[in-house]
């Protein structure tokens, strides 16, 4: 059985080069977020791992270190709030 | 406190390269943004603190929407509602002829008048978007220098020895030859007695702290493998492992049966975790704490 495509019935879909341009900068956008994420878990990774090893060098400097990435992360967490809400307009 | 110091002088250098790449960051971030119109110190600050580079994930996401856009002409920033470059006059988007908005070159009608748009619009040089490589070598430096770290961390567990720098030894005999010289019948026999799996191994540990050095400890392990026979070949091992140091038990099968029991004794930094290795099967260890001197004369 031969399939009938029925090429002929209908256009193919209007490109413009701005909106190759706008998909290639999509692309390369979620290309650079992918990374950046890989990058994030693998400092995370390393983070974990030179605790431990500090841990092993003794407890205050592991408290230590541990109090300054707790306070860096809710400064962090802070911040992102405060972005997202002068972005959104919810704090103005 | 001297440990808490020396740590402190040991992760500095590690500290400074994890401070490079969100100091790297931030710059690039507020350059941009600044070019943008974009909140800049807000944006710099979240990216370069947020942790996992979230911050910076969101603003690459959210700066598609404020492009920076140059004249192609003369080369200075151009807003994207711009139709002339202020500072050269280049002419950067077709416009209306009736309303005088900018509109598409594709466009048939102008979606602001509705006036037909004419089929040939006169010749424009749209704006450019210069090329970001600063970005790049950003991201490379986000990817390899949380890897390297990694790495070094991996090695220096492999490299570091047991954290202690303590003393190791082992022996073994019969469980009628230990429980005449220990004396310690009743620990023994309750330890045979929970003996129930052939494919674990049980053990007694005693752990005796050093009064002058409180992180310093001995620890004597006294280990029962129900599978391990008469002829067996023993080795053992201290190493550093990823929380504590490991005392690692190989026993190699050999010939005969028999029940011997294994003595452990092993000074150093902590209390080690045990690990028994029959062949090439690692063991599930159950270990007991007891309160009595395991040790025998």
């Amino acid at each position: 059985m031969h399939p009938d495509l029925h090429f002929e019935q209908y256009d193919p879909p209007h490109l413009t080069e701005k909106a190759l341009l706008a998909e290639r900068e999509r692309r390369r956008a979620r290309r650079q977020a992918a990374l950046l994420a890989a990058a994030g878990l693998l400092a995370q990774l390393g983070l974990i791992l030179w605790g431990a090893l500090l841990l092993r060098m003794g407890m205050a400097a592991s408290a230590m270190a541990c109090l300054g990435c707790a306070a860096l992360s809710a400064a962090g967490c802070g911040l992102l709030v405060a972005v997202l809400g002068r972005k959104t307009e919810v704090f103005s | 406190m001297k440990s808490a110091m020396l740590g402190i002088l040991f992760l500095l250098p590690v500290l400074a390269l994890l401070l490079a790449v969100p100091v790297l960051i931030g710059v690039y971030v507020y350059r941009d943004a600044s070019r943008r119109g974009m909140n800049a110190a807000l944006w710099t600050l979240a990216s370069a603190v947020v942790p996992m580079f979230a911050g910076f994930i969101l603003y690459l996401l959210i700066r598609g929407g404020h492009p920076d856009l140059r004249c192609p002409r003369c080369g200075s920033f151009v807003g994207e509602a711009y139709t002339v470059c202020p500072s050269c006059g280049a002419r950067l988007k077709c416009v209306c002829p009736a309303c005088g908005r900018p509109v598409e070159a594709d466009w048939a009608v102008c979606p602001y008048c509705a006036a037909a748009l004419p089929a040939e619009q006169p010749e424009v040089t749209p704006p450019e978007r210069p090329r970001d490589r600063a970005l790049w070598k950003i991201l490379a430096a986000a990817v390899a220098v949380p890897g390297l770290l990694a790495v070094a961390a991996v090695l220096m567990f492999s490299l570091s020895g047991p954290g202690g720098g303590g003393a190791s030894s082992m022996t073994s005999m019969t469980i009628q030859e230990y429980k005449d010289a220990s004396g310690l019948e009743g620990e023994i026999d309750s330890l045979i007695a929970g003996a129930e799996q052939f494919d674990k191994a049980y053990a007694l540990r005693y752990v005796e702290e050093d009064s002058a050095r409180p992180e310093y400890s001995f620890v004597q392990y006294v280990v029962y493998v129900p599978a391990m026979e008469e002829g067996a070949g023993l080795s053992f091992d201290r190493s550093g492992g990823l929380f504590r140091d490991v005392l690692t038990v190989e026993v190699q099968p050999g010939p005969g049966g028999g029940n011997r029991l294994i003595l452990l004794g092993s000074s150093g930094r902590g209390v080690p975790e045990l690990r028994v290795e029959y062949g090439w099967n690692r063991l599930d260890c159950q270990v007991t704490d007891v309160d009595v001197d395991l040790r025998v004369e």
